[in-house]
């Protein structure tokens, strides 16, 4: 076994335990007089280096008093005691052991105990021992033994029990075939190998090579074709310690695949059955109780009770794990290592450090919270949808929402925001009404949460964000126009139950079918109850409403069409279904009656943003684009502008760039900005899709801010001095965009 | 799609029979006018023969807006209007031609019943009125003439049989009256883009209104069948003729019928053996996409300059060899990582690195030599993206793994139209039961509905739960469909999402729709050129046993 230190104390074990030689018969009871003489013999003389040795010392009482308290001490530091066996207490330390509260050896009597020493690596001929006696239990008057105490440590030195498993690497899937495979792993020491493997967690087949080697091959046959398999490996060495890899999986190919060529999964060996179990303990030495700039040099010190193995950190609370920079002191006991973590952008991270020693435990510092802060969170544009509609808002900006109905409210922002709340208040007013909270996404980096209305009216939104460093932020998203659901009454003009059924044309046979609103996450048909009416969030057709109502002569509405999702809460008002009701005769009048349709989006509330931003002047800007040039405020006088707001993670951008990129340059400044997305990110998008028109990249939201942009897309009008004269949303075609310039 | 096919069927006989009768009595016409050579009985017969023919050809026309697109349809529909215009002018000429029957005078008698009177080819010369009706139907297009026409047809009928003395003409004059209802109502179509959603129901292609009409012209071939029956068998090789004629004609329609309905069921099962095929096809494309994925990151793993830029950290390298690969290559990202798994590059954006994979189960699985492929679902705004994955492990010359690479490719809309493309048939991709792309278009005919969820029960429980296949009719997006589906699996197995091809249910009559007209074609052509021999035939055996 190489490079096994073995802790003297911690790994002994007790060979033998002998008994102690009891109390001659003629017990006496509790003594008074004192004992002037003891002799004592110990055996066996002699014993190897680094062994543990139980002794046996024979102590004879010559009288008068009975002995009641008994010590031992050793000759040297070369050896340690670790154990006595003795009929009553005993405290025992390295150098001594001390033996009280049992059956006193009255005077005349012999008794013997036990001793457990580890003797160290140093030879020696002749080692006095002391054995001290007192007939007193807390040891006063304690008087020394003569006699035979002598022992020597020599011969051959016993070498160190293996105690450490074997670490498995390279485990490696090959020859997969439809029934076979073979798994092939590696440990560091001779170990055998076993396969437990199974179509579930529970595996229950096993393939066993009671071989010690340090190269593994185990092949699996007989497996199921286009199964999944689960499965780990395990080696044990001689010494019996062993380990085992985390589950892992593959797949076994169809029966007609003649080879798989790649074979399909499995996951980093980690230690399973550590043979020791305490974990190492890890620290670091930083204080992240103010925000920085950069990430900084985080130093830490561990230790385990046998040897240290990795030290890794983690800056996404212990998902993702690196190693840290430099470490000295692996495969000791003790290790101090220093990090940096990497290209850390605005935002919080919670960082942990972990250690593991060679058995497989683990330890983490507790989470730490650092906080990189270059900028105040600003937010960028956003978009709103109601189950896979995009809620576009009319040529004011305002959106239109249906109290009860929810919306999904997804934005982008750079400057490390915490914490991002939509805000409702009223046009231009700051008493909060309404707060909705929107969490951060790790795949995408968006902020989304759902918002929805209570009550109907004009309402303004707002984003207040605040980052790590307490920076806090706060701007208008626009106003939201609240509509109150359709309600369907009777010819008194109260409340009836009714059920409202979407029509939409199968463009396939041009019938009329019912419209699948299962698809959309919405219901239909709709029922509309007495008290709180209906509504519904239609995409783009053309439909039809049919109302039904006990007692009531049906409604269905003229055809209509919309070009965008819209809010349908159509008042209806039915009347008594003439006919006769004779008993179980209901006959009445089948033919519904035809109203108009009419659409809320048609007449929405008008507002304006209290942080409107036309009649505004641009400000001094320079930003990159993604043909490597310049785009500065200077560039855009002398021509009117056209500033369209897009991002990389909108369906819709893509339409508005196709409407720019037709736009005649000669007459007019056509810029496609993005706020708070990169510009390698942007270049990509660009390349990818292949567009000549160039992105304007405003990593830090810089133009956006001041723009006070929200939804996405939009597209503000700028005359030839700079100055904003319209803003429009949604995508605008290129007709829509040179009737809007003003030339 | 059933009702649809026998409707069409229905449509085809009808008017077969309407034809054969109207060519009945175009005989009895002719008969009479071979044995007189008088203009109105020339224009009679000539009149007959122009609706027979235009009977003949409306058999053939098929409804495009459920069988698709038409060969001839739009010539055919005007021959039909033309021929039937003509007949009913013919007619009409005819009637005013010929004078009314005067009623006897019969002061102090009593007629004897009118029915009993057998038709006689009188010489009357009343004079009959202006017919002021064929006037007030010139003003209106040539569509509207039609029915106006086959009115006044019925009018002239029905005044020879009441003013005159013919009362035996009257189911002559219902039969008109009924044919005109009839082309009325075939005039509905024009409303077919009516805003009113009843009324555009009722008028669409067999709907209610198309219903009634063909009703309408049935009953009128039934009236003017049994009255030219009665006429036609008062003489034996007529009788012989129309006996034969009229088993031809049911012998053709029973085999066009059942021929067109087994090619219409043939064309289904093909229709859905070609879908299952088609999402083979979908999945072997996907198939492709790994290994076009898995080759992009072994090319760069076997760059040695990439080997080098990672064991130096080189990220301005690594940069600079990938610069071109994402378009290039036509790859959403490829990210690169060292041997501890932090990522030295994402290509799709250079800025961020430094961050770690280690959590990542391909990039796992490449750092300890594997190489694999997966498909994994990642949420967006609006809708799931579903990617291929390829992960490598990138080794040195001694065969240590240094680090790792993966590239990712989107599986979208340019995807899905490759296969519609390549297929024909509309394809679709999901991320769980949610469309992530398809060339299926919204309710406007412009958007695609991605993000939409598959509200099928039975889908969702049979393929996404189960991970089997599914193969059927069914209704999606409000629309009946022929789909089949099958699961979409990770590099574990586990179903992630679905692949599905879908046409239309009513396309597969559409599909059929081409070789049913050229059937209904076929046999209208035999029927016209079968006359010809069964004359032949009745004279023969007339004569024998004469």
């Amino acid at each position: 076994m190489r490079g096994k230190l073995i802790n003297k104390l911690g790994y002994s074990f007790m060979v033998a335990v002998y008994s102690v030689g009891l109390v001659s018969a003629n017990f006496i009871g509790v003594a008074q007089a004192s004992i002037n003489s003891c002799a004592a013999n110990m055996s066996p003389i002699a014993v190897q280096p680094n062994s543990q040795t139980s002794f046996t010392i024979s102590l004879t009482n010559n009288g008068p008093g009975a002995i009641e308290w008994i010590q031992v001490q050793r000759p040297s530091t070369n050896y340690v005691i670790t154990n006595a066996v003795w009929s009553g207490s005993s405290s025992v330390g390295d150098a001594q052991a001390t033996m009280y509260g049992g059956a006193p050896i009255a005077a005349s009597s012999t008794a013997s105990f036990g001793l457990v020493v580890h003797a160290g690596e140093d030879q020696s001929s002749g080692d006095s021992w002391t054995v001290l006696v007192s007939d007193n239990a807390d040891g006063s008057a304690a008087i020394s033994c003569s006699g035979s105490l002598t022992s020597a440590v020599s011969g051959v030195r016993i070498a160190d029990p293996d105690t450490t498993p074997p670490v498995i690497s390279s485990l490696k899937l090959s020859k997969l075939a439809s029934s076979s495979l073979t798994i092939s792993w590696t440990t560091d020491e001779p170990a055998n190998s076993d396969v437990a493997y199974g179509e579930t967690i529970d595996y229950g087949s096993n393939k066993h090579d009671a071989a010690f080697v340090t190269s593994h091959i185990v092949n699996l046959t007989g497996l199921t074709p286009d199964t999944s398999y689960h499965f780990y490996v395990t080696s044990y060495d001689q010494s019996g310690n062993g380990v085992s890899t985390e589950d892992n999986t593959f797949l076994t190919p169809e029966a007609s695949t003649p080879t798989a060529q790649t074979p399909v999964a499995t996951t980093i060996a980690i230690s399973k059955v550590p043979t020791e179990k305490i974990p190492p303990t890890v620290q670091i030495d930083a204080n992240f109780s103010k925000p920085f700039k950069t990430a900084p040099r985080i130093n830490g010190t561990a230790g385990d009770n046998v040897a240290l193995a990795v030290i890794d950190y983690s800056v996404d609370e212990g998902r993702n794990w690196l190693p840290v920079d430099t470490v000295s002191g692996l495969g000791g006991k003790k290790a101090s290592f220093s990090f940096t973590p990497q290209n850390l952008k605005d935002g919080d991270y919670v960082l942990m450090v972990r250690a593991t020693d060679t058995s497989g435990n683990q330890a983490s510092t507790p989470s730490q919270t650092l906080i990189i802060d270059l900028l105040p969170p600003i937010v960028g544009g956003g978009v709103i949808t109601v189950g896979a509609q995009v809620v576009q808002p009319d040529d004011k900006g305002v959106l239109s929402a249906l109290t009860g109905l929810e919306q999904k409210i997804t934005l982008s922002a750079v400057g490390g925001p915490t914490s991002i709340v939509v805000v409702k208040t009223l046009p231009g007013k700051k008493d909060i009404l309404q707060s909705f909270n929107l969490t951060r996404s790790t795949e995408n980096g968006l902020w989304s949460g759902t918002v929805s209305y209570s009550t109907t009216g004009l309402y303004e939104l707002s984003i207040d964000s605040v980052d790590g460093a307490g920076n806090q932020t706060s701007r208008s998203f626009g106003l939201v126009n609240v509509l109150s659901p359709g309600k369907v009454t009777d010819s008194s003009s109260k409340g009836v139950d009714a059920m409202v059924t979407v029509y939409c044309i199968d463009p396939d046979t041009g019938d009329w079918v019912v419209w699948d609103g299962d698809s959309y996450d919405q219901p239909n048909p709709i029922s509309s109850s007495a008290k709180s009416g209906y509504g519904i969030y239609l995409p783009a057709g053309a439909y039809y409403l049919k109302v039904t109502a006990k007692g009531q002569r049906s409604v269905i509405t003229n055809s209509f069409t919309i070009n965008k999702p819209e809010i349908i809460n159509q008042n209806f008002q039915l009347s008594v279904n003439p006919g006769i009701d004779a008993g179980w005769l209901h006959i009445h009048l089948l033919w519904p009656q035809l109203v108009a349709s009419n659409l809320a989006g048609t007449n929405p509330i008008k507002g304006t943003s209290s942080q409107s931003v036309i009649g505004q002047s641009l400000p001094q800007f320079r930003l990159q684009q993604t043909n490597g040039r310049t785009l500065a405020t200077a560039n855009l006088y002398g021509k009117p502008t056209v500033i369209s707001i897009v991002n990389t993670w909108s369906g819709l951008s893509s339409g508005q760039i196709d409407g720019l990129k037709d736009l005649d340059t000669a007459y007019v400044n056509v810029v496609a900005l993005s706020s708070g997305e990169s510009l390698p990110r942007l270049n990509s998008f660009v390349e990818q899709a292949g567009y000549n028109l160039p992105v304007t990249a405003d990593v830090n939201n810089q133009l956006s801010d001041f723009l006070k942009v929200s939804l996405v897309p939009a597209t503000y009008f700028i005359d030839r001095h700079g100055v904003v004269k319209k803003v429009m949303f949604g995508v605008l075609s290129k007709q829509e965009l040179i009737s809007n310039v003003e030339l | 799609m059933w009702l649809q096919f026998f409707s069409q069927n229905a449509h085809f006989g009808i008017n077969l029979f309407a034809s054969l009768f109207c060519l009945g009595i175009c005989w009895l016409y002719f008969d009479a006018w071979s044995n007189h050579h008088k203009l109105q009985e020339l224009l009679k017969w000539l009149g007959f023969a122009s609706l027979g023919l235009s009977f003949i050809l409306s058999a053939t026309v098929i409804e495009q807006s459920v069988l698709g697109k038409s060969l001839f349809v739009t010539t055919t529909s005007a021959l039909v209007v033309a021929f039937r215009l003509a007949g009913y002018i013919a007619i009409i000429l005819g009637q005013i031609a010929e004078p009314l029957q005067a009623v006897p005078k019969n002061v102090g008698l009593v007629l004897e019943e009118e029915s009993e009177a057998k038709p006689a080819k009188t010489k009357a010369s009343t004079k009959i009125k202006k017919n002021h009706s064929i006037m007030a139907g010139l003003g209106l297009s040539i569509k509207l003439l039609s029915p106006v026409a086959g009115l006044t047809v019925a009018a002239l009928y029905w005044r020879r049989a009441t003013v005159g003395l013919e009362r035996h003409l009257k189911p002559v004059a219902y039969a008109f009256l009924l044919f005109a209802l009839a082309d009325a109502l075939s005039l509905s179509s024009l409303l077919r883009t009516s805003s009113n959603p009843m009324i555009s129901s009722w008028v669409a292609a067999f709907g209610l209104i198309w219903w009634i009409g063909h009703i309408s012209l049935l009953a009128g071939v039934i009236v003017l069948g049994i009255w030219t029956w009665s006429y036609l068998a008062q003489r034996f090789f007529s009788q012989l003729f129309m006996i034969f004629a009229s088993m031809i004609v049911v012998v053709f329609l029973i085999v066009s019928v059942s021929f067109t309905g087994l090619l219409l069921k043939s064309v289904q099962s093909e229709l859905l053996k070609n879908l299952k095929t088609a999402s083979s096809v979908l999945n072997y494309a996907i198939s492709s996409k790994k290994a076009e994925a898995s080759s992009s990151a072994g090319q760069l793993a076997g760059n040695s300059e990439v080997v080098a830029a990672i064991n130096s950290s080189d990220r301005s390298k690594l940069k600079a060899i990938t610069s071109t690969y994402l378009v290039d290559k036509k790859l959403s990202d490829v990210i690169i990582t060292n041997q501890s798994g932090m990522v030295l590059l994402r290509a799709k954006d250079t800025e961020q690195w430094g961050d770690s994979l280690s959590d990542n189960q391909l990039t796992k699985r490449a750092l300890l030599g594997l190489n694999q492929s997966t498909v994994t679902i990642k949420e967006a705004v609006t809708a799931p993206s579903v990617e291929v994955r390829s992960a490598v492990a990138v080794k040195d010359q001694a065969g240590n793994v240094v680090g790792s690479i993966t590239t990712s490719l989107e599986l979208g809309s340019a995807f899905v139209d490759g296969i519609k493309q390549a297929t024909g048939l509309q394809s679709s991709i999901y991320g769980g039961n949610k469309l992530s792309a398809t060339t299926l278009l919204a309710a406007d005919g412009k958007t695609r509905t991605v993000g939409s969820k598959i509200s099928n029960k039975s889908i969702n429980k049979i393929v996404l739960d189960k991970g089997d296949d599914y193969s059927g009719a069914v209704e999606l997006q409000h629309r009946k469909m022929l789909v089949s589906i099958v699961p979409l699996k990770d590099v574990d197995n586990d179903t992630v999402g679905m692949i599905a091809t879908a046409i239309p249910e009513s396309s597969s009559l559409a599909t059929a729709g081409h070789s049913v007209e050229v059937t209904f074609i076929m046999t209208a052509l035999l029927l016209v050129a079968s006359i010809y021999p069964i004359i032949l035939i009745t004279r023969g055996l007339v004569r024998q046993i004469n």
